[in-house]
Protein backbone atom coordinates (compact mmCIF):
# COMPACT_ATOMS: atom_id res chain seq x y z
CA UNK A 1 0.00 0.00 0.00
CA UNK A 2 2.80 2.29 0.95
CA UNK A 3 4.56 1.47 -2.29
CA UNK A 4 1.48 2.21 -4.37
CA UNK A 5 0.99 5.55 -2.68
CA UNK A 6 4.56 6.50 -3.49
CA UNK A 7 4.03 5.55 -7.16
CA UNK A 8 0.86 7.57 -7.45
CA UNK A 9 2.47 10.68 -5.98
CA UNK A 10 2.44 13.46 -8.55
CA UNK A 11 5.79 13.89 -10.30
CA UNK A 12 6.79 17.47 -11.24
CA UNK A 13 6.01 17.99 -14.96
CA UNK A 14 8.40 20.93 -15.62
CA UNK A 15 12.10 21.20 -14.98
CA UNK A 16 14.70 23.94 -15.37
CA UNK A 17 17.32 23.27 -18.02
CA UNK A 18 20.67 24.83 -17.21
CA UNK A 19 21.75 26.54 -20.43
CA UNK A 20 24.70 28.48 -19.01
CA UNK A 21 27.35 26.17 -20.45
CA UNK A 22 25.58 26.13 -23.81
CA UNK A 23 25.54 29.95 -23.86
CA UNK A 24 29.28 29.95 -23.08
CA UNK A 25 29.93 27.62 -25.99
CA UNK A 26 27.85 29.70 -28.38
CA UNK A 27 29.63 32.90 -27.27
CA UNK A 28 33.04 31.36 -28.08
CA UNK A 29 31.75 30.15 -31.45
CA UNK A 30 30.28 33.57 -32.22
CA UNK A 31 33.59 35.34 -31.53
CA UNK A 32 35.49 32.84 -33.71
CA UNK A 33 33.00 33.16 -36.56
CA UNK A 34 33.03 36.97 -36.40
CA UNK A 35 36.82 36.86 -36.80
CA UNK A 36 36.59 34.70 -39.91
CA UNK A 37 33.60 36.59 -41.33
CA UNK A 38 34.25 37.56 -44.91
CA UNK A 39 32.77 40.65 -46.53
CA UNK A 40 34.23 39.89 -49.95
CA UNK A 41 31.77 40.09 -52.80
CA UNK A 42 33.62 37.40 -54.73
CA UNK A 43 34.73 34.07 -53.38
CA UNK A 44 37.54 31.97 -54.86
CA UNK A 45 36.62 28.32 -54.53
CA UNK A 46 39.66 26.04 -54.64
CA UNK A 47 39.16 22.95 -56.78
CA UNK A 48 39.78 19.41 -55.53
CA UNK A 49 43.42 18.36 -55.33
CA UNK A 50 44.82 21.85 -55.82
CA UNK A 51 47.19 23.25 -53.19
CA UNK A 52 47.67 26.99 -53.45
CA UNK A 53 50.90 28.68 -52.32
CA UNK A 54 50.89 31.18 -49.45
CA UNK A 55 51.57 34.88 -49.90
CA UNK A 56 51.81 37.98 -47.71
CA UNK A 57 49.63 39.94 -50.14
CA UNK A 58 46.54 41.60 -48.66
CA UNK A 59 44.52 42.30 -51.80
CA UNK A 60 41.06 40.75 -51.88
CA UNK A 61 39.89 39.04 -55.05
CA UNK A 62 37.40 40.72 -57.36
CA UNK A 63 35.05 39.05 -59.77
CA UNK A 64 36.76 37.79 -62.92
CA UNK A 65 36.93 34.58 -64.95
CA UNK A 66 38.96 32.02 -63.02
CA UNK A 67 41.38 29.51 -64.54
CA UNK A 68 42.38 26.63 -62.25
CA UNK A 69 45.42 24.52 -63.10
CA UNK A 70 45.91 21.45 -60.96
CA UNK A 71 48.02 18.34 -61.43
CA UNK A 72 45.24 16.49 -63.23
CA UNK A 73 42.83 19.06 -64.64
CA UNK A 74 42.38 22.47 -66.23
CA UNK A 75 39.21 24.34 -65.28
CA UNK A 76 37.69 27.60 -66.42
CA UNK A 77 35.33 28.70 -63.63
CA UNK A 78 33.42 25.50 -62.80
CA UNK A 79 33.87 23.87 -66.21
CA UNK A 80 36.49 21.15 -66.65
CA UNK A 81 38.23 21.90 -69.98
CA UNK A 82 40.93 19.24 -69.97
CA UNK A 83 42.17 16.26 -68.02
CA UNK A 84 45.92 16.52 -67.51
CA UNK A 85 48.66 14.14 -66.48
CA UNK A 86 51.15 15.78 -64.12
CA UNK A 87 50.29 19.32 -65.38
CA UNK A 88 50.95 18.24 -68.98
CA UNK A 89 48.48 19.25 -71.67
CA UNK A 90 48.05 16.56 -74.38
CA UNK A 91 50.06 17.64 -77.47
CA UNK A 92 47.00 17.48 -79.76
CA UNK A 93 45.36 20.19 -77.60
CA UNK A 94 48.26 22.60 -78.09
CA UNK A 95 48.74 25.15 -80.84
CA UNK A 96 52.37 26.06 -81.64
CA UNK A 97 53.37 24.14 -78.52
CA UNK A 98 52.23 26.96 -76.24
CA UNK A 99 48.56 27.88 -76.74
CA UNK A 100 45.95 25.60 -75.14
CA UNK A 101 43.19 25.32 -77.76
CA UNK A 102 40.12 24.59 -75.53
CA UNK A 103 41.12 27.33 -73.10
CA UNK A 104 41.66 29.84 -75.90
CA UNK A 105 38.22 29.23 -77.42
CA UNK A 106 36.54 29.42 -73.98
CA UNK A 107 38.35 32.67 -73.12
CA UNK A 108 37.58 34.19 -76.52
CA UNK A 109 33.88 33.43 -75.95
CA UNK A 110 34.05 35.34 -72.63
CA UNK A 111 35.96 38.18 -74.29
CA UNK A 112 33.29 38.53 -76.97
CA UNK A 113 30.67 39.06 -74.26
CA UNK A 114 32.75 41.47 -72.17
CA UNK A 115 35.18 43.22 -74.50
CA UNK A 116 36.52 45.69 -71.93
CA UNK A 117 37.39 42.92 -69.46
CA UNK A 118 41.13 42.27 -69.15
CA UNK A 119 41.31 40.65 -65.70
CA UNK A 120 41.66 36.97 -65.05
CA UNK A 121 42.16 35.03 -61.82
CA UNK A 122 44.70 32.25 -61.98
CA UNK A 123 44.60 29.46 -59.45
CA UNK A 124 47.64 27.23 -59.84
CA UNK A 125 49.00 24.34 -57.76
CA UNK A 126 52.10 25.36 -55.80
CA UNK A 127 54.21 22.57 -57.35
CA UNK A 128 53.37 23.47 -60.94
CA UNK A 129 56.54 24.07 -63.00
CA UNK A 130 56.68 27.47 -64.72
CA UNK A 131 56.66 26.17 -68.36
CA UNK A 132 53.26 24.55 -67.73
CA UNK A 133 51.92 27.70 -66.13
CA UNK A 134 53.34 29.78 -68.98
CA UNK A 135 51.12 27.91 -71.45
CA UNK A 136 48.09 29.17 -69.54
CA UNK A 137 49.51 32.72 -69.32
CA UNK A 138 50.31 32.75 -73.04
CA UNK A 139 46.80 31.55 -73.88
CA UNK A 140 45.30 34.29 -71.70
CA UNK A 141 47.47 36.92 -73.41
CA UNK A 142 46.43 35.75 -76.88
CA UNK A 143 42.76 35.85 -75.79
CA UNK A 144 43.23 39.47 -74.62
CA UNK A 145 43.41 39.01 -70.85
CA UNK A 146 46.51 40.96 -69.82
CA UNK A 147 45.87 41.51 -66.13
CA UNK A 148 46.46 38.31 -64.23
CA UNK A 149 45.51 37.89 -60.57
CA UNK A 150 47.37 35.03 -58.90
CA UNK A 151 45.20 33.44 -56.21
CA UNK A 152 47.11 32.51 -53.05
CA UNK A 153 46.36 31.67 -49.44
CA UNK A 154 46.99 34.52 -47.04
CA UNK A 155 49.82 33.86 -44.62
CA UNK A 156 53.57 33.52 -44.21
CA UNK B 1 15.33 44.10 14.67
CA UNK B 2 12.71 42.80 12.33
CA UNK B 3 13.48 45.51 9.79
CA UNK B 4 17.19 44.68 9.76
CA UNK B 5 16.51 41.02 9.14
CA UNK B 6 14.34 41.83 6.09
CA UNK B 7 17.02 43.99 4.45
CA UNK B 8 19.68 41.24 4.88
CA UNK B 9 17.28 38.75 3.34
CA UNK B 10 16.66 41.04 0.37
CA UNK B 11 20.37 41.45 -0.29
CA UNK B 12 21.14 37.76 -0.29
CA UNK B 13 18.28 36.94 -2.62
CA UNK B 14 19.41 35.02 -5.73
CA UNK B 15 17.70 35.22 -9.07
CA UNK B 16 17.88 33.17 -12.28
CA UNK B 17 18.85 35.16 -15.39
CA UNK B 18 16.76 34.11 -18.36
CA UNK B 19 19.29 33.30 -21.08
CA UNK B 20 16.79 31.76 -23.48
CA UNK B 21 16.33 34.90 -25.69
CA UNK B 22 20.11 35.37 -25.89
CA UNK B 23 20.49 31.76 -26.92
CA UNK B 24 17.76 32.14 -29.53
CA UNK B 25 19.62 35.09 -31.11
CA UNK B 26 22.88 33.12 -31.14
CA UNK B 27 21.26 30.07 -32.70
CA UNK B 28 20.04 32.31 -35.56
CA UNK B 29 23.34 34.20 -35.92
CA UNK B 30 25.67 31.22 -35.98
CA UNK B 31 24.35 29.56 -39.20
CA UNK B 32 24.48 32.94 -40.99
CA UNK B 33 28.09 33.44 -39.90
CA UNK B 34 29.10 29.87 -40.77
CA UNK B 35 27.80 30.36 -44.33
CA UNK B 36 29.61 33.70 -44.82
CA UNK B 37 32.87 32.79 -43.11
CA UNK B 38 36.12 32.36 -45.03
CA UNK B 39 38.01 29.72 -43.09
CA UNK B 40 40.88 29.84 -45.62
CA UNK B 41 41.39 33.51 -46.54
CA UNK B 42 42.33 33.78 -50.19
CA UNK B 43 44.20 36.84 -51.45
CA UNK B 44 45.48 37.77 -54.88
CA UNK B 45 48.75 39.02 -56.33
CA UNK B 46 48.24 41.45 -59.17
CA UNK B 47 50.48 41.03 -62.14
CA UNK B 48 50.44 42.05 -65.76
CA UNK B 49 51.17 40.14 -68.89
CA UNK B 50 52.95 41.96 -71.70
CA UNK B 51 50.21 43.44 -73.83
CA UNK B 52 51.66 43.70 -77.36
CA UNK B 53 49.82 46.89 -78.33
CA UNK B 54 50.38 48.72 -75.06
CA UNK B 55 54.02 47.67 -75.11
CA UNK B 56 54.50 49.04 -78.63
CA UNK B 57 52.98 52.38 -77.62
CA UNK B 58 55.05 52.82 -74.49
CA UNK B 59 58.26 51.39 -75.94
CA UNK B 60 59.38 54.65 -77.48
CA UNK B 61 58.48 56.66 -74.35
CA UNK B 62 60.27 54.26 -72.05
CA UNK B 63 63.54 54.10 -73.95
CA UNK B 64 65.44 56.04 -71.31
CA UNK B 65 63.48 54.75 -68.31
CA UNK B 66 65.26 52.47 -65.84
CA UNK B 67 64.45 48.79 -66.12
CA UNK B 68 64.95 45.97 -63.65
CA UNK B 69 65.06 42.35 -64.79
CA UNK B 70 65.23 39.23 -62.66
CA UNK B 71 66.10 35.96 -64.35
CA UNK B 72 65.44 32.88 -62.24
CA UNK B 73 66.79 29.43 -63.04
CA UNK B 74 66.73 26.47 -60.63
CA UNK B 75 70.32 25.40 -61.48
CA UNK B 76 71.98 28.54 -62.89
CA UNK B 77 70.72 30.76 -60.07
CA UNK B 78 69.35 34.29 -60.21
CA UNK B 79 70.53 37.26 -62.25
CA UNK B 80 69.33 40.71 -61.28
CA UNK B 81 70.04 43.34 -63.92
CA UNK B 82 69.37 47.06 -63.65
CA UNK B 83 69.65 49.06 -66.85
CA UNK B 84 68.81 52.49 -68.18
CA UNK B 85 68.10 52.62 -71.88
CA UNK B 86 70.76 50.44 -73.49
CA UNK B 87 73.27 51.02 -70.70
CA UNK B 88 73.69 48.41 -67.96
CA UNK B 89 73.81 50.15 -64.56
CA UNK B 90 74.13 47.21 -62.18
CA UNK B 91 74.19 43.44 -62.44
CA UNK B 92 74.46 40.75 -59.80
CA UNK B 93 74.31 36.96 -59.97
CA UNK B 94 73.70 34.67 -57.00
CA UNK B 95 72.66 31.09 -56.26
CA UNK B 96 69.10 29.81 -56.26
CA UNK B 97 67.94 29.70 -52.61
CA UNK B 98 68.48 26.35 -50.89
CA UNK B 99 65.33 26.83 -48.84
CA UNK B 100 62.07 28.14 -50.24
CA UNK B 101 61.85 30.88 -47.59
CA UNK B 102 65.48 32.02 -47.79
CA UNK B 103 65.44 35.04 -50.08
CA UNK B 104 67.68 37.31 -48.00
CA UNK B 105 70.33 37.79 -50.76
CA UNK B 106 67.64 38.66 -53.29
CA UNK B 107 66.01 41.09 -50.85
CA UNK B 108 69.34 42.81 -50.07
CA UNK B 109 70.06 43.32 -53.76
CA UNK B 110 66.54 44.53 -54.49
CA UNK B 111 66.84 47.12 -51.70
CA UNK B 112 70.21 48.24 -53.10
CA UNK B 113 68.77 48.67 -56.60
CA UNK B 114 65.64 50.39 -55.32
CA UNK B 115 67.86 53.00 -53.64
CA UNK B 116 69.46 53.76 -57.02
CA UNK B 117 66.10 54.38 -58.72
CA UNK B 118 63.37 55.01 -56.09
CA UNK B 119 60.87 55.95 -58.83
CA UNK B 120 61.12 52.48 -60.37
CA UNK B 121 58.30 50.17 -59.23
CA UNK B 122 58.29 47.56 -61.99
CA UNK B 123 60.18 44.27 -61.96
CA UNK B 124 60.38 42.15 -65.09
CA UNK B 125 60.42 38.55 -63.99
CA UNK B 126 61.93 35.95 -66.31
CA UNK B 127 61.53 32.45 -64.82
CA UNK B 128 63.46 29.81 -66.75
CA UNK B 129 63.57 26.05 -66.47
CA UNK B 130 61.22 24.19 -64.14
CA UNK B 131 60.91 26.85 -61.45
CA UNK B 132 57.97 25.86 -59.21
CA UNK B 133 55.08 28.31 -58.96
CA UNK B 134 55.55 28.41 -55.18
CA UNK B 135 59.02 29.95 -55.64
CA UNK B 136 57.65 32.51 -58.12
CA UNK B 137 55.09 33.64 -55.51
CA UNK B 138 57.83 33.92 -52.86
CA UNK B 139 59.95 36.05 -55.24
CA UNK B 140 57.00 38.35 -55.95
CA UNK B 141 56.45 38.66 -52.17
CA UNK B 142 60.14 39.45 -51.61
CA UNK B 143 60.08 42.13 -54.30
CA UNK B 144 56.86 43.80 -53.18
CA UNK B 145 57.95 45.31 -49.84
CA UNK B 146 61.14 45.92 -47.92
CA UNK B 147 60.88 43.24 -45.24
CA UNK B 148 64.57 43.39 -44.18
CA UNK B 149 64.34 46.71 -42.38
CA UNK B 150 61.89 49.50 -41.66
CA UNK B 151 63.75 51.74 -44.06
CA UNK B 152 61.50 53.64 -46.46
CA UNK B 153 62.22 54.92 -49.94
CA UNK B 154 61.66 58.50 -51.00
CA UNK B 155 60.27 59.14 -54.43
CA UNK B 156 58.90 62.14 -56.28
CA UNK B 157 55.17 62.09 -56.87
CA UNK B 158 54.77 62.83 -60.56
CA UNK B 159 51.35 64.45 -60.06
CA UNK B 160 52.05 66.73 -57.09
CA UNK B 161 55.82 67.02 -57.41
CA UNK B 162 56.18 66.40 -53.67
CA UNK B 163 58.55 63.90 -52.09
CA UNK B 164 56.78 60.89 -50.64
CA UNK B 165 57.88 57.87 -48.61
CA UNK B 166 56.95 54.26 -49.15
CA UNK B 167 58.07 50.81 -48.06
CA UNK B 168 56.94 49.34 -51.37
CA UNK B 169 59.81 48.35 -53.67
CA UNK B 170 58.59 46.58 -56.81
CA UNK B 171 54.87 45.81 -56.45
CA UNK B 172 54.39 45.79 -60.23
CA UNK B 173 55.72 42.42 -61.41
CA UNK B 174 55.47 41.53 -65.09
CA UNK B 175 56.09 38.09 -66.55
CA UNK B 176 58.43 39.14 -69.33
CA UNK B 177 58.90 35.88 -71.20
CA UNK B 178 55.31 35.07 -72.11
CA UNK B 179 54.81 34.01 -75.74
CA UNK B 180 58.52 33.31 -76.15
CA UNK B 181 58.07 29.57 -76.41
Amino acid sequence: MDRRARFNRKQPTTFMLNINSMTDMFTIMLVFLLQTYSTNTFEVKPIMGLQMPTSVSDTSPEEAPMISLSKDSLHLDDKNLLNLKDFTVPPDQLDQGEIIKPLLSALQAIKQEKKEKEDIILQVDKDCPYPKMRQVLSTATVAGFYKVRLATISGN
Amino acid sequence: MRRRKTSVEALSHEFELDLAPLLAVMVKLIPVLIVSSAFIPIVIIQSELPAPIAAAITETKAEEAPQLELTVHPTDGMILKLSKGTQEVDKVQFAFPAHENDFSILKENLVRMKKQFPELFRLELIPQGDVPYNIIVKIIDAARKNSLSKEKFQFKNTKTGALEETDYMFPDVVFANILEG
